[in-house]
């Protein structure tokens, strides 16, 4: 054993001058470029500190403790465009990762869309959205955390066997973000994260399901009981399913599938999708693609998410919008390069949304289930059989039978089919039961039809 | 080892401000610790891409990913740390970092694996290395014209090109050291198809571990094919109908459809599932799980494929290993952790996506062998049915075996004739049922172009797959058509 050994136990998380420091290799690389003869560039630089425990059968399985920092640079040259990207982190790659992309901007072609965002859109006020909650790493804590949550979901029922376990988790990240234009943005957060996976066996088979949370604040993850005893509950509960007939039914996706039902809205109404006229939805801005009573709001700047934020990843600022309203497409989600390519403008979109409202008149969620009466209630999609070109859905699912508006038993190995248009069209409900874990915010959805296929 | 590869082992070794001697004391340090085994693994992969996308080559982008990963086990326990950060300061903190799992000190050392001689499956350097930035971007364009050019219906063609070099050493303290130099290239042509209100895409790649310039030998002569492919497949369902709902026999083609075996068996035989028995097929071998027509490998072993590898991600030889005889249940997929646990020799699956992801057990090129069915009989076998030459990919909860994949390209069977091309959709099945009801095997064996990617535990990695045609009697259908 050596000297250190003991010292060198602890975890060395960010301290506080982490964003300066890396503020620093920023410009460092932007200045570099400039050296080079890029005429314009950006740079990004991330460094993030991880440590997991995981816990099988009442035991302790795994620590993993990650460190990791990476840069990225984009360099521009007469609207040519070149990327390099590296994990070493010693003073000459600075240098070589900027060689690297002048190398790729000399071959590449020019594009007149490509180069940084006009300087008044840049986001130039940075709330402090409060996102980052540092602790010190306690692992026996983690270790506890990891082993309540596996032997809450063993212990909840003696059909739970066990499977994958449980896990603990803590993330520190700081990344900036910078360009040749003065922009500047460091942004720190922090992941503390628990899950549990969960199997249940019957005599008719082998069932698995699991639960997780995350949050920016460590106090505000569910706790690890918690986490367990769902895992298993939602494994149990698909023990013993029935086949169904196949045919054309409403179907309702649960709170958490809901997700899956819209992001493809938004993903066909996304810059990129569109320029490359790969959406079902090309041309709709302010027509109708949606049901009437369904709008979605974009709430970038809420406090203690790990989703909001001050600009998108071009630095652009990112404001509220209504995406959908009444149905109808109130704007595309545009970044710098798309806008230039729809000659449109903008929307504050590179890298994507960040929390996603829906907006409608909720239903409360037992009316929404005697209203569908007869159908698919699915709890479980399998697989991403979704076409945006087309608009065709195909999608592998698993949840409960709904008999007069009750579950009736569950039902596995099924696939549900329709298209987006339709779909989105055919809602006819939302529930009030809504979640929030991740970029939306929505209840339980009800489709007024679609074709469930089953054996 | 050759020269060339010795020479490479150092320069990544040197790259690393690392000595073999830094190695060995900061392995003899862990396993001072008591622990079972140590192993270090040292990554440098370096890749370059390049994309046009209308008719500009305008993307280009260069990164480099290094760094080590220090892993400890004792029994079941995995103390697991790594850092892009590399010298000898950095690799000594996550020794001691992945060492701290040895709470309660450990007994059973890892016995030294024999040292079996093996071949090298391709040559190691950089791919991309024959061909010059002004060759690339000629390419692209050469080949966004062409492409253009097969049909006035195209409104949109974008190309890509990549070519990478992963440099990996393992070095443990079961005697394990090993040094692989992975070459990885693939090319990926997507087209739009419109004609009236209709828009259609088809996509089309291939790759391998092989130089780049493959692709652009004989005047392109193989990725024009490729172009045409895609044309074919995105023109041709401009005329797709609706597809079919409901339980109906199914004939899968040849190639890139074991996608269907690497969802519905691969993954429930992977090591882990059997040592956890979270797999349906745990606990099987030697009982009958698929027909038995049915004959189901894993092979690392062959040249220049996307799957292969000369040594896994922990030194061991790529090997062939059956999976599925005659529909008997013969073996699993093994990676040296969960092999020592449960009494088993690993298979050489052990891989990681990277220095900064645990290993696990993986396939690698999955496929089912030949069997003696006359492709065209078995369509017209089929009264009434689909035809699936072409999929995006699939998904599996190993647990359940409750399989998913996704068509790109597939056809109406009506009275033994291939007829309308339907729109994508979903099958689903079950490795029981589905495996059981294969009832006819094509003579027609062919591996998949080298597109694969296998995703578990948000790790993923190359993989290859491969099948003759085959019938599946009777499987879940996903269409709207019910």
């Amino acid at each position: 054993m050596t000297s250190d050994t003991a010292a060198s136990d602890a975890i060395e998380l960010h301290d506080e001058n982490v964003a300066t420091e890396l503020s620093a290799i920023v410009e460092q690389l932007l200045a570099e470029a400039k050296k080079q003869g890029a005429h314009e560039s950006s740079a990004t630089v991330s460094d993030s500190i991880s440590v997991e425990v995981s816990a099988r059968e009442r035991d302790i399985e795994n620590i993993a403790y990650e460190q990791g920092r990476a840069f990225r640079v984009t360099v521009y040259v007469d609207q040519r465009e070149g990327t390099a990207v590296t994990s070493d982190v010693t003073d000459a790659a600075i240098r070589n990762t900027v060689e690297q992309a002048m190398s790729i901007a000399r071959y590449t072609e020019a594009d007149p869309c490509n180069g940084l965002p006009d300087p008044d859109r840049l986001a130039t006020e940075f709330q402090n959205l409060e996102q980052s909650f540092p602790q010190p790493v306690d692992i026996e804590q983690l270790k506890l955390d990891a082993l309540l949550a596996d032997t809450t979901t063993l212990d909840y029922d003696p059909r739970i066997m066990p499977a994958h376990g449980a896990s603990a988790s803590q993330t520190e990240t700081c990344a900036v973000r910078g360009n040749s234009l003065g922009f500047l943005n460091a942004n720190r957060y922090t992941v503390y994260g628990r899950s549990a996976t969960a199997l249940a066996r019957s005599d008719s088979g082998m069932q698995t399901d699991y639960w997780y949370d995350q949050n920016c604040q460590s106090e505000c993850v569910e706790s690890a009981d918690f986490i367990g005893r769902k895992a298993a509950e939602r494994a149990i509960r698909r023990l013993d399913p029935k086949p169904i007939e196949t045919g054309t039914y409403p179907v309702m996706y649960d709170r958490w599938t809901a997700p899956s039902l819209l992001s493809p809205l938004l993903d066909a109404i996304s810059g990129g999708t569109l320029y490359r006229q790969e959406s079902y939805l090309q041309d709709s801005l302010n027509t109708q693609v949606a049901t009437k009573s369904m709008s979605l709001r974009e709430y970038p700047h809420i406090h203690k998410r790990i989703q909001s934020r001050n600009c998108d990843a071009d630095g652009v600022s990112t404001t509220e919008h209504t995406i959908i309203e009444g149905g109808v497409v109130n704007t595309y989600l545009l970044g710098t390069y798309s806008a230039r390519r729809l000659e449109l403008t903008s929307t504050g979109h590179a890298g994507g949304v960040t929390n996603v409202h829906v907006e409608t008149e909720f239903t409360p969620i037992d009316e929404l289930l005697k209203e569908m009466k007869r159908g698919l209630l699915v709890t479980s999609l399998i697989g991403s059989g979704t076409n945006l070109v087309t608009g065709d859905y195909s999608c592998g699912a698993a949840g409960f039978w709904i008999e007069d508006g009750e579950i009736a038993y569950p039902v596995d190995n099924v696939t549900i089919a329709s298209n987006l248009d339709l779909m989105y069209r055919g809602i006819v409900g939302f529930g009030d039961d809504t979640q929030n874990r991740g970029t939306f915010k929505t209840g339980s959805i009800l489709v007024d039809s679609m074709t469930v296929a089953s054996n | 080892m050759s020269d060339s590869t010795a020479q490479s082992r150092q320069a990544l070794l040197e790259q690393a401000e690392l000595t073999d001697q830094d190695l060995a004391l900061n392995v003899s340090d862990m396993m001072n610790r008591q622990i079972d085994d140590a192993e270090l693994f040292i990554q440098h992969n370096r890749s370059e891409a390049w994309a046009l996308e209308d008719g500009k080559v305008k993307d280009g982008s260069f990164s480099v990913s290094q760094g080590v990963g220090v892993r400890a086990i004792t029994g079941e326990k995995t103390g697991f740390a790594h850092t892009n950060e590399l010298n000898e300061r950095a690799l000594r903190k996550a020794c001691t970092m992945s060492a701290s799992i040895a709470d309660r000190g450990g007994n059973r050392r890892a016995e030294t694996p024999e040292a079996v001689p093996f071949r090298r499956l391709y040559a190691g350097g950089d791919p991309t290395a024959g061909v010059t930035n002004d060759d690339k971007v000629r390419f692209l364009s050469e080949l966004d014209h062409f492409t253009r050019s097969l049909d006035p219906r195209i409104v949109e063609v974008s190309i890509s090109i990549r070519g990478s070099t992963d440099r990996v050493l393992v070095y443990g303290s079961d005697g394990t050291n090993q040094f692989d130099d992975r070459p990885l290239v693939n090319c990926r042509i997507h087209v739009i198809a419109k004609d009236g209100d209709r828009t259609e895409s088809g996509t089309e790649g291939s790759g391998g571990r092989y130089p780049l310039d493959t692709f652009f030998v004989d005047d392109f002569a193989t990725t024009k094919d490729m172009a045409r492919e895609a044309v074919r497949m995105a023109v041709t369902k401009l005329d797709s109908v609706p597809a079919p709902a409901g339980e109906m026999p199914v004939v899968l083609g040849p190639g890139w459809a074991g996608v269907l075996l690497h969802e519905a068996v691969g993954h429930g035989l992977e090591g882990d599932c059997e040592r956890k028995h979270t797999s349906c097929f745990a606990g099987k071998i030697g009982e009958k799980v698929a027909s038995e027509l049915c004959t189901v490998v894993d092979d690392a072993t062959l040249e220049h494929r996307r799957g292969s590898l000369s040594i896994d991600d922990e030194g061991t030889p790529g090997q062939r290993t059956v999976l599925i005889e005659d529909g008997i249940l013969r073996g699993f997929m093994w990676d040296k952790h969960n092999a020592i646990l449960t009494g088993n020799q690993s298979t050489g699956n052990g891989r990681r996506e990277s220095f900064a992801s645990l290993t696990i057990p993986r396939m690698t090129n999955t496929f089912m062998l030949a069997g003696e069915s006359d492709p065209e009989d078995i369509v017209r076998s089929v009264t009434k049915g689909v035809y699936c030459s072409a999929f995006s990919g699939g998904q599996v909860d190993p647990s359940s075996g409750r399989f998913v994949f996704a068509t790109t390209e597939a056809y109406l069977i009506e009275d033994g004739k291939l007829t309308s091309p339907i729109h994508g959709c979903m099958l689903t099945g079950y490795p029981w049922d589905v495996m059981n009801s294969i009832t006819m095997v094509g003579s027609d064996f062919a591996l998949d172009p080298g597109v694969g990617t296998c995703g578990k535990q948000g790790q993923g990695v190359p993989v290859g797959v491969g099948q003759p045609t085959i019938k599946v009697e009777q499987i879940t259908v996903g269409g709207t058509s019910a």
